[in-house]
C-alpha cells in the first residue's frame, strides 16, 4: 500500500503537519537558525572582544586560555564520571532472555517502524530482510518505508520486491525542507503503533529489540517516553577510519550514554533505534524538520517537557562510513546540528534552566555546546603545543600563568590520554579486542573531527539547512 | 523490578560512601591539627615545590620532575589546594590530601572486604588499619604515605579481581592504580615489577586469543607506561635530558640512617608479614591462583624493602612499603575468610581480631621503645639559616648562596630572598655566568637518606666531604657545608653593581 504524506495542507492538524513544531512553537525550531537577538549579541560580543583584543591582547588571550583550560579540565572529569557511572547497575535497562520468552505474543501491541530512505536503492533488499527478521508478530508490525516522491531509483527498487506483511510505503512530497525529520514526521502522523522506532536504511537491529523495548517500557515509570538502543557497526575492520569510528561509537554508546542514563541526564539521542511512546512523541510534535540533528534536539526537548529517556541494552548494527569524504560530510552535519540545537535551546536560557533544572542545564552545556567548542579550539592548542615543543617560545609562557600552566599540562598529558583510553575501553567492552590498539591511536582521528567542526561552523552560517547525505552501501559494494 | 528515574539506590549508596569518606577525612585532618602532629619533612618540601610551580618558576618545574625520590603525583595532588590555602609552615594542603587519602584507604578496604563477602566484622579490620600507628601518623602529618597505600591496594585489588573474574572494571583499576603508584613512590614503582610479571604470566597461561591477550596488556600496561613516558618527556623538556630523573638512582652512599625503619616497627612488621604468610598457605591448600598471587605480591613489599636495604636505600622508601604490608595483609586475610573458605560469622570475627592484636603489639612496642627522635630538618630553618646569612654577609657585600637539592626547599621555603637561591641542578659555570659580580657560595647538605640522591652529589661526587676544584671550604652548619666558589680575578669595576644586590641577574 502506498500512501501520500502531503504536507503544507491548510486542513492539517498539529498531529499531521510535518512542520507543526516550527509553526506552533517556532521558539523550539531551528527554522530560524539564529534569532535577531542572538545575532545582535554575537556581533556585539565579537566587537567588544575585538576592541579588548586590540587594547590589551595578552589579557584577552590569557582569559581565553583560562576559560578553555577550565573547560578541558571539567570535560575530562565529566567523561571519567560518565564512564564510572556506565557500569552502575541501572545504567541500562537489561531484559533477561527468560523475561522475553515469557512475553505473550497475543498481548504485544502494534509497533511502528519508520525507515526514512533517500537514494539508497542498494540497501532495500537487505533492509527488508533485516526488518522481517525482527522477532515480532507480523500482524503487529507497522513498517513504513518513507520514500521521497522524486527518488525514482529507490522507489523502483522497492517496487521490484514483494514487501512482507506489515510493510508499507509512505511517499514524502518534494517540498522544503528536504530533511529526514520532515519525512519522519509524516511517518509519525501515519503511525498506527503504540510504540514507534526509527531505523536507518542500512540498520540491522538485533531481532529481539522490539520485544525488549516493549518489556522495558513496561518496567519504567510513565515519565520515560524514549529508549535509546546502543549503536555499533558491522564493518568495523573495513579500514582505519572505520576502526576509529567504531572505537568512538563504542565509547559513546557503551560508556558515555549509559553513564548519562544512570544520572538521569539529558541524552542526545542517536539518529536511529530510538524507541518512543507514539502518543507522547506526537504530543511533542515529533522532530524539528529544520534541525539537521533532529535526534539530539528531540533528546533535549523530551527533558524540557518533563519526560525522560533511558538506555536499552540491545544493539543496532549500522554501516560505518568508510569513505573519508563522506565521513567528513556526515560529521559536519552532526556538528552543525549540535550548533543549531545549542542555539535553539539557548534562545531563552533562563527558561531552559527552569525546565531542565540545574543539573541537566549543565549537562546540556557540556554535552551539546561543549563538544562543539572542544572541536573548535583543539587545533589552537595543538598548534601552541607544537610551537612550544619545537621552538620553546618563551612568549607562550605569558599565556599560561602558573596555575593555568599546571591545569593546561594536566589536560594535555592526562586529558588526551583519558579520551584515547576511553576509546580502548569501549572497544574492549564490545569485544573488539583487535581494535584496542587502534583506539589508542585515535588522537589522529581527532584532527578529522576538528576539521569537520570548523567546516560545520562555517556551514552553519552559509547553509544551515543543507543536509549532507551520508552514502551507505559502500561496505557491501566493497564486499561484493 | 521497576526502574525509576527519580530514585537511584546506587546513587544514594554512592552518596553515603562519599559522605563517609568526607567525614573520615575531616576527622583525620582535625585530629592532626588537634594533636599538633609535626608536619612531615616531605610535606614541607612538596608544598614549597607547589608554591614554586604556581609562581611559574624554573625551580618549580625542575623540582616537579627531576628526581624519582620526589615523584610528581604528590606535588600535583597538592597543587590546587596550595593555590587556595597557600604554602605556610602548617602545610594545610598536604594535611588535607593525606587525610583524604587516609580516609580513602579505609573506605576502599571496607568496600573490598564487603565485595569479598565479609559482613560487619570488616569494620574491625578497617579499624585495625586506622589504629595502626605508622598509618595513622602518615595520615596526620601530611606525607604521601596514605596515597601510596591507597594506590598499592587499588592495584592489588584490581589485579586479584581481574585474575578471579576477568572483569574489565578491575583491569582498569589495575592500570590506573599502577600508573599512579609509578608517579607517587619509587619503592612502590619497584614493587610493580613483580606485579606486571604476574599479569604477564597470567596472560601467558590463560587460554585466550592473541588479540585478547594483546588488548588486556594494552589496557593494563598502557597507563603506567604512558605515565613513565610522560616523565621522560618532561625531563627532556625541563632538564634537557630524558633520563635525568633516573640519574639519582646511581649508587650513592646512603649514610647511616638505614636502621631507622627497622628499629621501631619491627614488631608490627613481623605481625604484618604473618598475615599474608598464613593466607598464602591457605590459598595454596585451596589451589586458588588469585589468592596465591595476592599473598605473594603482598610479601613482595618486604622483598622490595629488603632489596632496597641491600643497596643502601632503605632509609626512605622502605617504611612506606612496610606500611603497605599491613593493610595488604588484611586484604589477604579478608580474601581467605570471605572468598576462599566462606567462614562462619564467628570465624570471621575471630580472624578480624588478629590484626587488632598486631596493632596492639605495635602500640606496646612503641610505648616501651619510647618516642623516636623527631626530624632535625625543622630546626635548620630556624637555627642555621640566620647563622649562614650572618656569616656570608660578614664575608661579602654581595653574596649569593646556592642551596643545593630538595633540602633547599626545606631550608629556604618558597621565597629564598635576595641572598639565597634554590639550586636543584647546580652548575658552576652557569652560576658564575648568571651572577657575575657576586661573591658566590654553594651550600650542600650531607649525603644522607634522600638528600644523598640530589644531583649535586652524583654530579660532583665527594663534594660534601672534599669539596670541588672550583670551591674553597668555608664552614659547616649542622648538616650543611658552605663552600666559596672560586672565580677568576676581576677588576674593581666589575665587583658588583650597587643596587643590584637585591636583584636577579
Amino acid at each position: 500500500m502506498i500512501r501520500d504524506g502531503r504536507s503544507g495542507d491548510r486542513s492539517m492538524t498539529p498531529e499531521t503537519d510535518p512542520l507543526a513544531l516550527s509553526r506552533l512553537q517556532p521558539g523550539l525550531s531551528a527554522r530560524v537558525p539564529i534569532t535577531g537577538l542572538q545575532k545582535v549579541l554575537f556581533i556585539a560580543g565579537s566587537l567588544v572582544l575585538l576592541a579588548l583584543a586590540v587594547g590589551s591582547p595578552w589579557e584577552v588571550a590569557r582569559v581565553f586560555v583560562l576559560v578553555s583550560t577550565l573547560f578541558y579540565v571539567v570535560f575530562t572529569l565529566y567523561k571519567l564520571l560518565l564512564v564510572r557511572l556506565s557500569v552502575a547497575r541501572d545504567a541500562e535497562i537489561r531484559i533477561p532472555d527468560e523475561e522475553l520468552a515469557a512475553l505473550d505474543e497475543r498481548d504485544l501491541p502494534v509497533y511502528s517502524v519508520l525507515v526514512p530512505m533517500y537514494r539508497e536503492p542498494e540497501t532495500v533488499a537487505e533492509l527488508v530482510r533485516a526488518l522481517s527478521a525482527l522477532d515480532y508478530p507480523a500482524d503487529r508490525k507497522d513498517v513504513q518505508l518513507l520514500l521521497e516522491e522524486d527518488d525514482r531509483e529507490t522507489r523502483e527498487a522497492v517496487a521490484r520486491i514483494r514487501l512482507p506483511e506489515g510493510f508499507r510505503v509512505t511517499l514524502i512530497p518534494a517540498s522544503f525542507p528536504r530533511t529526514k525529520p520532515k519525512a519522519c514526521n509524516i511517518g509519525l502522523a501515519n503511525a498506527r503503533g503504540r510504540y514507534l522506532v526509527i531505523y536507518d536504511a542500512e540498520d540491522r537491529p538485533e531481532p529481539d529489540q522490539l520485544k525488549k523495548a516493549v518489556a522495558a517500557f513496561g518496567r519504567v515509570g510513565p515519565e520515560v517516553i524514549c529508549l535509546q538502543s546502543r549503536l555499533n557497526f558491522y564493518n568495523p575492520r573495513q579500514n582505519l577510519l572505520t576502526r576509529w569510528f567504531t572505537a568512538e561509537y563504542s565509547a559513546w554508546f557503551d560508556l558515555a550514554l549509559p553513564g548519562l542514563s544512570a544520572m538521569n541526564a539529558v541524552i542526545p539521542l542517536g539518529g536511529t533505534s530510538n524507541h518512543f511512546l507514539t502518543a507522547r512523541l506526537k504530543e511533542l510534535m515529533g522532530w524539528d524538520a529544520y534541525n539537521v540533528t533532529e535526534d539530539c534536539d528531540l533528546g533535549v526537548r523530551i527533558y524540557r517537557a518533563g519526560y525522560a529517556s533511558r538506555m536499552l541494552y540491545t544493539t543496532t548494527w549500522e554501516e560505518a562510513c568508510s569513505s573519508l569524504h563522506f565521513w567528513i560530510r556526515q560529521r559536519t552535519r552532526w556538528l552543525k546540528g549540535y550548533i543549531q540545537t545549542y542555539l535553539v535551546h539557548m534562545r531563552r536560557p533562563f527558561r531552559l534552566l527552569r525546565e531542565l533544572g540545574v543539573g541537566n542545564f549543565l549537562h546540556f552545556q557540556v554535552l551539546i555546546g561543549g563538544i562543539v567548542f572542544s572541536f573548535l579550539i583543539n587545533p589552537l592548542y595543538w598548534f601552541l603545543a607544537i610551537l612550544w615543543f619545537l621552538f620553546r617560545l618563551e612568549v607562550l609562557a605569558n599565556l599560561f600563568p602558573g596555575p593555568v600552566f599546571a591545569a593546561g599540562a594536566l589536560c594535555l598529558f592526562a586529558g588526551n590520554f583519558v579520551f584515547a583510553y576511553l576509546g580502548a575501553i569501549g572497544c574492549f567492552r564490545r569485544g573488539y579486542f583487535d581494535l584496542v590498539k587502534y583506539a589508542v591511536l585515535s588522537p589522529v582521528y581527532w584532527v578529522l573531527m576538528s576539521y569537520s567542526g570548523w567546516r560545520a561552523f562555517f556551514q552553519f552560517f552559509a547553509a544551515p539547512f543543507h543536509w549532507e547525505k551520508t552514502r551507505h552501501g559502500l561496505f557491501h559494494q566493497t564486499a561484493s | 523490578m521497576v526502574y525509576s528515574i527519580r530514585r537511584h539506590p546506587d546513587r544514594w549508596r554512592a552518596g553515603g560512601v562519599w559522605a563517609g569518606l568526607a567525614v573520615m577525612a575531616a576527622v583525620l585532618f582535625a585530629a592532626g591539627l588537634y594533636l599538633d602532629a609535626p608536619a612531615d619533612r616531605e610535606a614541607v618540601v612538596v608544598q614549597t615545590v607547589c608554591r614554586k610551580i604556581l609562581d611559574n618558576t624554573t625551580e618549580g618545574r625542575q623540582a616537579l620532575v627531576s628526581s624519582v625520590w620526589w615523584p610528581p603525583l604528590p606535588v600535583l595532588l597538592r597543587l590546587p589546594l596550595t593555590g587556595v590555602l597557600g604554602a605556610d609552615g602548617t602545610c594545610l594542603a598536604s594535611r588535607i590530601v593525606s587525610a583524604w587519602f587516609g580516609a580513602a584507604v579505609l573506605v576502599l578496604l571496607a568496600g573490598i572486604l564487603q565485595a569479598w563477602g565479609l559482613g560487619r566484622e570488616r569494620f574491625l579490620m578497617v579499624f585495625a588499619v586506622a589504629a595502626y600507628p605508622p598509618f595513622l601518623s602518615g595520615c596526620l602529618n601530611g606525607s604521601s604515605a596514605a596515597l601510596t597505600v591507597f594506590l598499592a591496594l587499588l592495584t592489588l585489588y584490581g589485579l586479584v579481581q581481574w585474575l578471579a573474574g576477568q572483569t574489565l572494571r578491575h583491569l582498569i583499576y589495575f592500570g590506573l592504580g599502577s600508573a599512579g603508584l609509578l608517579l607517587a613512590d619509587f619503592g612502590g614503582a619497584l614493587w610493580l615489577l613483580p606485579v606486571f610479571l604476574a599479569l604477564a604470566l597470567e596472560r601467558l597461561v590463560r587460554r585466550t586469543g592473541r588479540q585478547e591477550k594483546e588488548a588486556v596488556l594494552i589496557l593494563a600496561l598502557l597507563p603506567p607506561f604512558y605515565a613513565a613516558g610522560l616523565w621522560f618527556l618532561m625531563n627532556w623538556l625541563v632538564m634537557g635530558d630524558a633520563l635525568y630523573f633516573l640519574q639519582s638512582l646511581r649508587g650513592v652512599a646512603a649514610g647511616d640512617d638505614g636502621g631507622v625503619c627497622w628499629s621501631g616497627p619491627a614488631g608490627w612488621c613481623g605481625g604484618g608479614a604473618a598475615l599474608p604468610a598464613a593466607a598464602l598457605a591457605l590459598s595454596a591448600w585451596k589451589r586458588d591462583r588469585a589468592g596465591l598471587t595476592l599473598c605473594v605480591l603482598t610479601g613482595g613489599f618486604v622483598g622490595v624493602a629488603l632489596a632496597l636495604a641491600f643497596y643502601g636505600m632503605i632509609w626512605d622508601a622502605a617504611p612506606v612499603l612496610l606500611l603497605c604490608l599491613f593493610p595488604a595483609g588484611i586484604l589477604c586475610i579478608g580474601y581467605v575468610a570471605g572468598k576462599l573458605f566462606a567462614f562462619s560469622r564467628s570465624g570471621r570475627v575471630a580472624l578480624s581480631v588478629i590484626p587488632l592484636l598486631v596493632v596492639l603489639c605495635a602500640g606496646v612496642e612503641a610505648h616501651f621503645a619510647g618516642p623516636r627522635a623527631g626530624p632535625e630538618d625543622g630546626r635548620d630553618r630556624d637555627i642555621w639559616l640566620p647563622r649562614i646569612e650572618r656569616h656570608v654577609l660578614s664575608r661579602s657585600e654581595y653574596p649569593k648562596v646556592f642551596v643545593c637539592g630538595y633540602d633547599s626547599f626545606l631550608l629556604l621555603g618558597p621565597d629564598p630572598g635576595p641572598i639565597f637561591a634554590h639550586a636543584l641542578d647546580f652548575n658552576f659555570h652557569q652560576a658564575k655566568e648568571d651572577y657575575y659580580g657576586h661573591d658566590l657560595y654553594v651550600l650542600v647538605h650531607a649525603p644522607e637518606g634522600r638528600s644523598a640522591m640530589d644531583s649535586v652529589h652524583w654530579k660532583y661526587p665527594n663534594m660534601y666531604r672534599l669539596g670541588h676544584r672550583s670551591t674553597l671550604y668555608d664552614r659547616t652548619f649542622g648538616n650543611w657545608r658552605l663552600f666559596e666558589i672560586i672565580q677568576a680575578p676581576r677588576g674593581q669595576a666589575g665587583r658588583g653593581i650597587p643596587g643590584n644586590v637585591l636583584g636577579e641577574p
